[in-house]
């Protein structure tokens, strides 16, 4: 608000002048008479008090025991470090994370796969905005795996784009309006975890295609784990309530018979693991 | 300041002009002349009071990073080793990083990189499409860092690295007491880097670490640099060029954080490694360069490479708080 530059009604003049005669009205007004844009009551102390209304004089500095909690900003955090497995039958319906022919392969389209991704607990978070108008820093920390086996180059390279099969995405979604239930899809926050095996079902890749560190006889590739430090920088539009968190998703479509045997479909991760994952938010007024 | 002092009516005061005005005024005087130590109670500021925090604060995305395609795993960027004894010799590159290649003593591959003004090109990254490609950068009215009222810069970056890639020019895969082949892969890959640029004289710089070695020329060492190295691993298929992609992908995720002080301003270095001092800031910006190492066959003959990388889903923010820096 702003210091009182004068009431509504000003002592000593038009009715609250020499021989004016003031009604109840006019002594309220000069009491209360809120507004927006100035000061024109003593309805300024009503938490509308601005650096304005400080004694001029001297030189005056605020402590930090001044400013209330959470006037400027707020936070909070959720995180977790038990594993958690996410197995293929969650993503059956799901053939391939690229589009066909399996030449030239493309990722696809986030449009036909956001039905398919799966919270992680650990790494999702709801938060309070109590600003009309605030920016929300968000920042997250995830590391995954997964059980599939590298695939070989398709050939001739240069015309195929080499889209590696058997990779698990990890995506970021957030929601930027109060009490909305619909996130959004982050455009900018997603990975990818390749492979870690080569595979062992008796049909290894050549041996041309069998590439160091692995060697001939290691299987697992330490290497293939993957860790994200994500964030995000979010415009938030009212007080209420606003969710962020990562979802994962990863193509089933392995085939399972009457024996209950699995073998692989098209793209082979059976399982994927979620390791360590948090997720953090700070509010900033604006 | 004032006490606000109100003189209770009595029964018989009359609601006179100056009996309501000196009421009146000595609650206005009251009002508009506080004192912080007086009148200000323990949490008495709320939302309403205080402006926010931050005094600027913006963020840059876009999903493609790429400078010669609209597809992730297709390597865009491309460079070429010099072969060269002198290192700054680029000869085909956009930008390369060291070139460590001893003629005295043969191959010497310490993965180290040069001294300034030595230690190699770096360029913005930029988004897929027309030119001109919009560069990862944050731009925000210059700023004093020794300003009390924003003393620091904090910075975040992430880039997605796709692929990685490296190729020898006109070789077959070096024998003999070359290189072995984890050291090509230790040498050779692309770096990332925060830059901030001088408001005034409208110069790039990077931010280094002010206990960095310093013989002269300095080898500073650029605090906001992270590096991922080839994926390119088989020996036998190497990428042809740079249209092609690497057979392991990389899909790495590089995080940068970074609080920008007025002792980094004060600390900046020139493009001949002599120190700089600049006085306010406008702009930061992601740079990448990449790390093309010249190899050799095995007898001491210099090979170049070629390294190619593809990035995608690169976001950088930049937030200036309100705050006071702690000494000591």
């Amino acid at each position: 608000m702003v210091q009182i530059a004068n009431y509504v009604h000003p002592p000593g003049a038009g009715t609250l002048g020499a021989g004016g005669t003031p009604t109840g009205t006019d002594i309220e007004d000069n009491w209360y008479f809120p507004t927006a844009a100035s000061g024109v009551s003593l309805e300024v102390i009503n938490g509308n008090l601005d650096e304005r209304n400080l004694e001029q004089a001297t030189n005056q500095t605020f402590k930090k025991y001044h400013i209330q909690r959470g006037a400027l900003s707020t936070s909070g955090a959720v995180g977790s470090t038990a594993n958690l497995d996410y197995f293929w039958e969650l993503f059956a319906s799901l053939e391939k994370l690229y589009d066909v022919p399996v030449a030239n392969r493309r990722w696809l389209p986030d449009s036909d796969l956001v039905q398919y991704y799966e919270p992680i607990p650990g790494a999702n978070i709801e938060y309070y905005c109590p600003y009309d108008n605030a920016k929300v820093l968000l920042q997250w920390n995830v590391i995954w795996f997964n059980d599939g086996y590298l695939e070989a180059p398709l050939v001739p390279v240069p015309t195929n784009h080499n889209i590696q099969a058997n990779v698990t995405k990890m995506q970021m979604f957030y929601t930027d309006s109060a009490n909305s239930t619909e996130q959004i899809l982050d455009s900018v926050g997603n990975r990818k975890c390749p492979p870690g095996f080569i595979r062992d079902d008796g049909t290894l890749p050549a041996e041309e295609n069998r590439f160091p560190p692995w060697g001939d006889s290691c299987l697992y590739n330490a290497m293939f784990c993957r860790s994200w430090t994500g964030h995000k920088l979010v415009t938030l539009t009212g007080a209420g309530w606003y969710s962020a968190g990562l979802r994962t998703v990863f193509a089933g479509n392995a085939n399972q018979s009457n024996d209950g045997s699995i073998s692989p479909g098209t793209e082979s991760i059976y399982q994927t693991r979620v390791l360590t994952r948090s997720m953090r938010y700070i509010i900033f007024k604006s | 300041m004032p006490k606000m002092i109100y003189d209770f009516f009595d029964e018989e005061d009359p609601f006179t002009a100056s009996n309501l005005k000196q009421r009146f005024d000595a609650a206005q005087d009251a009002i508009n002349d506080l004192e912080v130590a007086s009148a200000l109670a323990k949490g008495c500021l709320n939302d309403g009071h205080l402006p926010s925090f931050l005094s600027f604060s913006a963020t840059t995305e876009f999903e493609l990073a790429n400078k010669s395609s609209s597809l992730p795993e297709v390597c865009g960027y491309g460079v070429t080793s010099d072969e060269g004894t002198a290192p700054g010799d680029f000869i085909n590159g956009d930008s390369y990083y060291y070139n460590q290649l001893n003629t005295a003593i043969g191959f010497n591959p310490i993965g180290q990189q040069e001294a300034m003004p030595d230690d190699g090109v770096w360029e913005p990254v930029v988004e897929s499409g027309v030119a001109p490609f919009t560069p990862l950068e944050v731009r925000f009215p210059p700023t004093d860092l020794n300003d009390f009222v924003n003393p620091v810069l904090i910075v975040l970056m992430n880039v997605h690295v796709e692929r990685v890639a490296f190729d020898w020019v006109g070789q077959n895969w070096p024998q003999g007491n070359a290189m072995t082949e984890t050291e090509w892969f230790m040498a050779n890959g692309v770096a990332f880097a925060i830059q901030m640029r001088d408001a005034d004289n409208l110069t790039w710089h990077h931010v280094y670490d002010r206990n960095g070695n310093t013989p002269a020329p300095a080898r500073r060492l650029r605090r906001t640099e992270r590096r991922i190295g080839v994926q390119t691993l088989d020996k036998n298929n190497p990428p042809a060029d740079q249209a092609s992609t690497s057979i392991v992908p990389s899909y790495r995720d590089v995080a940068i954080r970074c609080a920008i002080t007025a002792n980094d301003l004060q600390g900046a270095y020139d493009s001949n490694g002599v120190q700089y001092n600049i006085d306010r800031i406008d702009r930061v910006r992601g740079v990448l360069s990449l790390i093309a190492c010249t190899g050799s066959d095995g007898t001491a003959t210099p090979v170049e490479t070629t390294v190619y990388c593809a990035i995608s889903n690169a976001n950088l923010s930049v937030l200036m708080p309100r705050c006071k820096m702690r000494s000591g």
